[in-house]
């Protein structure tokens, strides 16, 4: 599909340019570490932190990042005028939205791999009890949050004031994939784990995702034409 | 017909049971009834008022302006 | 428009009506036997919570006209729904604690659905006017897709929370209801209905004259 094939050139276009110099990848991961340090001091009890904030500082550390990625990741082709450049081209939104898309979830989940073991690391969680179903929650969760973030970020890439409307804009509406990730991931940290619950947790999010990247992809075209 | 508070509790998560009698609480109720209806009114007039001199002064620059281009 | 205009002095007739009855219908309406007299408040939250949601309707679909259409109407029709949805969600949200205050002995519980539905909900919502304020041109587009988004957060939010506990009356409260307090119920989310309509009316004359306002602005101009 041409839709497809353009936005693998675009993600893959990204990539390339973040493949030489990192600053993205570098930055966000240690926003998001230096984000677990901050909250592992708010929550220190007794020299340890409760078991079952883990899941909590993780999913609101890759919030943070999140954000800050997808600003940084805009602000970059709003510089160079990509964008407009972009939406010049005789190519289809869709593929536009698409190939962002990817390429901030590549960056996220290298984030992840980093910052989850991290996680485990400092606050004794059971990263091995179930990897597939957190990996799977992971993904969806990512997933859920990067598709609306992407269309917001590239809507306000002229709006004033655009550093502080993304997150303004961005975290009530992804408080149900925040919801879903943070309690599926502690039903899975937790002493007794309840894998049903997580498992239940995940296919909200799935449907969640769903719901929301078909919105945007409905969305990015009549809001991106000025 | 003297159901248990807990009966009445647990039935009331599924429906309101009006009461046959009336037994008196800790906490008083009346004032928290009374400041929300008060807050009610309090936040719906304010409202008012400020839609309404918004509508005002919109009005009133929206003549001043086709005068002066009706001035011209 | 123009009707609407017209109908709005005897709309706001009608409104008043039912909200002068209305605390004499509180009044008389049975006291619950459990939660006492402060459940009352039941006959004001709830009639504020329809309002809310209706809002969030409506903005959602006037932001999806705007959308596709671009028909000036429908951007003023979603904005004032949307500050209406923050105001009614203001008086939801300070009678609910009230309410939950002496009912279940708390000011808030997060697992409540109905609570944290209408907090994201009124947090969403004031996003969108702060959008509109600070956004710059173009942002009532931006805010239409912003406000697509927050409409069916409505439901979802809904769903993710209500698979927690919950500690507030079951939707199955408002069907199960005795006629001597079903009576009361309604005829306040009729009141705030017609209040609704009526403040939507003149809200949306406002946003009217405030782009014929920049209009005549920019004509002055040439």
């Amino acid at each position: 599909m041409n839709v497809l094939r353009i936005a693998w050139v675009i993600a893959r276009k990204d990539l390339v340019v973040e493949m030489r110099s990192r600053e993205l990848a570098y930055t966000t991961l240690f926003f998001a570490v230096a984000c677990v340090l901050v909250f592992a001091f708010a929550f220190i009890r007794q020299g340890r932190t409760p078991e079952d904030v883990a899941a909590g500082i993780l999913w609101v550390a890759l919030a943070f990042s999140g954000t800050m990625a997808l600003g940084r990741a805009f602000e970059r082709e709003r510089q160079a005028e990509t964008l407009r450049a972009l939406l010049l081209a005789p190519v289809e939104r869709a593929s536009i939205y698409l190939g962002k898309l990817a390429g901030l979830l590549v960056l996220m989940a290298a984030v992840e791999a980093v910052v989850v073991p991290l996680v485990a690391l400092l606050f004794d969680a059971p990263l091995w009890r179930a990897p597939g179903l957190l990996i799977a929650l992971l993904a969806a969760g990512t997933l859920g949050f990067a598709g609306v973030g992407t269309l917001f970020a590239a809507m306000l890439v002229r709006a004033h004031s655009r550093d502080v409307l993304l997150p303004i804009l961005l975290y009530p509406i992804t408080v149900p994939v925040m919801i879903a990730g943070v309690r599926g991931t502690a039903a899975i940290f937790a002493a007794e784990p309840n894998f049903d619950a997580a498992r239940a947790w995940l296919s909200m999010l799935v449907f969640f995702d769903a719901i929301f990247v078909t919105m945007a992809l409905w969305v990015f075209a009549p809001v991106m034409n000025e | 017909m003297s159901n248990s508070k807990t009966e009445l509790q647990a039935q009331a998560q599924e429906g309101f049971v009006p009461a046959t009698s009336i037994t008196t609480e800790s906490l008083p109720a009346t004032p928290l009834l009374y400041s929300a209806y008060g807050a009610v009114w309090v936040i719906l007039i304010l409202y008012v008022f400020v839609l309404a001199r918004r509508l005002t002064r919109v009005e009133r620059d929206l003549r001043d302006v086709s005068a002066r281009i009706a001035k011209r | 428009m123009r009707l609407a205009t017209r109908l709005l002095p005897l709309l706001l007739l009608v409104t008043a009506v039912f909200f002068i009855r209305a605390p004499f219908l509180i009044k008389a309406a049975p006291i619950e036997s459990t939660m006492g007299v402060v459940q009352k408040i039941f006959y004001f939250h709830v009639p504020a919570a329809a309002a809310t949601f209706l809002g969030a309707t409506v903005c959602g679909i006037a932001s999806i006209l705007f959308l596709w259409r671009r028909r000036p109407m429908a951007d003023h029709v979603a904005v004032s729904a949307a500050e209406l949805v923050v105001t009614f969600g203001v008086i939801v949200l300070i009678t609910g604690p009230l309410w939950a205050r002496k009912a279940w002995g708390i000011w808030w519980e997060w697992r409540d659905v109905r609570l944290t539905t209408t907090f994201v909900m009124w947090t969403t919502f004031a996003a969108y006017l702060l959008l509109r304020r600070f956004g710059g041109p173009g942002s009532n587009i931006m805010a239409a897709a912003f406000g697509l988004f927050g409409m069916a957060l409505v439901p979802i939010v809904y769903q993710s929370v209500s698979y927690w506990n919950t500690l507030h009356p079951k939707a199955t409260v408002v069907r199960t209801l005795p006629p001597e307090m079903a009576g009361p119920l309604w005829w306040g989310i009729t009141a705030f209905v017609l209040l609704f309509t009526a403040l939507m009316i003149v809200r949306v004359r406002l946003e009217a004259g405030r782009a014929a306002l920049e209009d005549a602005y920019v004509e002055l101009e040439d």
